[in-house]
């Protein structure tokens, strides 16, 4: 009997033991979920081979090259960035999924430039639940940085502030007073629409037709048709960009040469797609691959070499934007890099701006939105040329 | 005049409908399987065409005979492989596998490195014309969609009514068993059936490439395809064709003169009228098995 109690004791003891040990090792390490002596792993979620990669494609290449600029530079205060860059096809669905892989199976430190406003909305509440900050995602809603928690940053333009340059340039300079608009019938398409409406009613008018089509939609003849048939006199196509070429073919072979805005979507792309259509297409981005200053055309070369074709065009910049952005912060953190730590240094950031030309990215404690100024672009001899710009927000007729 | 601007449009895309259609028909006829693969031997035709085009410089008619014989012997490949163990299976066993297969072949593009992820116009030497006919505006690709589709079915019904081939195989969609015992190769057949269905996608996907750009994803258009077979009618060919064009032309009509989002689901809403009222399709013989 006693030598049973006393086996029963001694294996208790065993066990406390053992408790004890592993939680003093795991105290030991007073590890943050991504941090190591050496490295920060860092994840990103794109659309690498769904509709969108034609933005996903640059945004992996921006991406890429400002970590390897940073790891080459020595890494933030001795640690080097680990990129893992994963692809959602624009999936909602498959998003979720990788972003539960990244936090779970990757352990990375933080996500950063998630891609697509539906992604955003879905996996963003999943990854500040872990306590992993959700940096600078490349989506058109101001959930991006609302409501207000320390580990989500804007950096991509909401659409009603995008639209508001676009329509206000559109009324003010090409006099335009008839927009009709064709939108993607999903959560960033009707943000658009809801942006245009809006800043259409500031002042005073209406649009004249407003015309929908699914992702994936091949044929936009009764769409264009429609259009026409209300007279507009300027189309924008809201968060589309592929289907901006496919329009912009469409019209021509309408045989109505109206003017068209593509708000997101000034990529190279558009115009190897649309050839001689798209001669003419108006289009805004914050990040301008232009003025060409030396330092610039230093930076250009370097990509081009890099990754073999031209060089860095619209969402690389946002790409390279944000991790530039991660790395200032993480600077400012110290050493002692948590997400905390990373929220405060991000806080710190006043006035940045990389070699692209672009806004001034300024933060601070309860501001974490998007900064707010736009280029307005248009297709001349078959490149996307700066017509106007930097125009800021506030300067908007409200 | 808008009337006829819209249904000109609404037929030049119901015959990309069509032709899909047409292969899900075929391998129905003498299968009774239904194929969902189809949309993606499109998508294969399509990156075929753009590779002999643009990797081997072929002139764009050339590249259509070269895809189309390439996607033929894909199909007839793929049914040897992978189809024919599986014959004998339930039904949805076998649906459920093309559905894999497209999955597959769509993963497999996008494998391709540079290629497979990016979106790519098709060079075609009419690009970019518009026709204007009596006050119509056709562009030359919706032209050439409605000619070649025309004239794609003639040969099929010169293939079907006068070739011993095209006999054997009417033969064997109407009962394989006699097929069989009047010494027709019903095996080798399905073969043929596959690879003619996937020849006919791939002619399809060059026709529709010029319109809408080459990218992994343009397989989808399958899912509007196969309303249009149950509308034609799922044992008749002509009845594929017109199927597809009487998709194209209500979503055409109804994207212009119906309030916004009802293209997208004019499609759907005509396949239920149609099952409702006529079940068999426009088309389609009443089938009765006698046990």
């Amino acid at each position: 009997m006693r030598t049973h109690l006393f086996n029963n004791c001694l294996s208790s003891m065993r066990w406390s033991l053992i408790a004890l040990l592993a939680v003093g090792a795991s105290m030991a390490q007073a590890q943050v979920q991504g941090i190591t002596d050496t490295e920060i792993v860092i994840g990103a979620v794109l659309d690498l081979s769904g509709p969108l990669a034609i933005a996903g494609g640059p945004q992996r290449d921006g991406m890429i090259f400002a970590t390897e600029e940073i790891n080459n530079a020595g890494g933030i205060h001795g640690r080097k960035i680990r990129l893992i860059l994963e692809d959602s096809g624009y999936d909602t669905k498959k998003g979720i999924l990788i972003t539960q892989k990244l936090l779970s199976q990757d352990k990375v430190f933080a996500l950063v430039n998630t891609f697509g406003s539906a992604i955003v909305q879905a996996t963003q509440p999943v990854a500040i639940e872990h306590g992993i900050p959700f940096l600078f995602p490349s989506a058109a809603s101001n959930i991006t940085y609302l409501p207000f928690h320390p580990l989500k940053f804007g950096l991509f333009a909401t659409s009603n502030d995008h639209m508001r340059v676009v329509v206000d340039y559109a009324y003010g300079k090409l006099g335009k007073r008839r927009f009709g608009i064709l939108y993607q019938d999903d959560e960033t398409g009707q943000s658009a629409l809801r942006a245009a409406e809006d800043q259409l009613k500031a002042h005073g008018l209406t649009l004249v037709e407003r015309t929908s089509y699914k992702r994936g939609d091949t044929n936009f003849s009764a769409q264009v048709s429609r259009l026409k048939a209300a007279n507009a006199d300027i189309v924008v196509v809201g968060h589309s960009i592929r289907e901006g070429a496919s329009v912009a073919i469409e019209t021509k072979a309408h045989g109505w040469p109206v003017d068209m805005m593509v708000p997101w979507g000034t990529v190279n792309a558009v115009i190897t797609l649309g050839g001689p259509a798209v001669e003419g297409l108006y289009g805004a981005t914050q990040f301008a691959v232009q003025p060409q200053t030396t330092a610039f055309k230093a930076f250009n070369e370097r990509f081009k070499a890099r990754f073999g074709h031209g060089g860095i065009q619209d969402y690389g910049t946002y790409g390279y934007t944000a991790m530039m952005l991660f790395a200032e912060g993480a600077k400012n953190a110290g050493r002692n890099l948590t997400p905390q730590s990373l929220s405060q240094g991000l806080e710190k950031i006043k006035n940045f701006k990389t070699t692209i030309e672009g806004p001034l990215i300024t933060y601070g404690p309860g501001n974490h939105a998007s900064p707010a100024d736009a280029y307005i672009m248009q297709v001349r001899a078959g490149r996307w040329v700066q017509i106007a710009g930097p125009i800021a927000y506030e300067n908007m007729a409200k | 005049m808008q009337v006829a601007q819209l249904i000109l449009s609404g037929v030049a895309q119901g015959c990309i409908y069509g032709l899909v259609a047409l292969g899900f028909v075929l391998i129905y006829k003498a299968t009774e399987t239904v194929s969902f693969a189809q949309g993606e031997f499109m998508m294969l035709g399509a990156f075929c065409g753009l590779a002999l085009i643009v990797g081997l410089g072929f002139p764009f008619w050339l590249a259509l005979l070269g895809s189309t014989a390439a996607v033929a012997l894909l199909g007839i490949a793929l049914e040897r492989i992978v189809i024919r163990p599986v014959l004998g299976q339930p039904v949805f066993a076998i649906f459920m596998l093309t559905l894999g297969l497209g999955y597959v072949l769509r993963g497999l593009i996008t494998m391709v490195p540079y290629w497979g992820i990016e979106t790519h116009a098709l060079p075609v030497p009419y690009k970019g014309q518009v026709w204007n006919l009596a006050g119509l505006h056709m562009s030359a690709e919706q032209g050439v969609v409605i000619a070649v589709t025309a004239g794609l079915c003639a040969l099929l019904y010169v293939m079907f009514r006068y070739s011993r081939i095209g006999i054997a195989m009417q033969a064997a969609s109407q009962n394989q068993l006699a097929a069989y015992y009047m010494g027709i190769p019903v095996k080798s057949l399905n073969g043929l059936v596959w690879g003619l269905a996937a020849a006919v996608a791939a002619v399809a996907g060059m026709l529709l490439a010029p319109m809408t750009f080459i990218h992994a994803n343009m397989g989808y258009i399958g899912l509007k395809a196969f309303p249009a077979a149950i509308v034609g009618g799922f044992t008749s060919l002509p009845g594929a064709i017109v199927g597809g064009v009487t998709i194209g032309v209500v979503e055409s009509l109804s994207g212009f003169y119906l309030p916004v989002g009802f293209k997208d689901i004019a499609a759907y809403i005509v396949v239920l009228i149609m099952l409702m009222i006529r079940p068999n399709g426009l088309f389609g013989e009443k089938l009765r098995k006698k046990v």
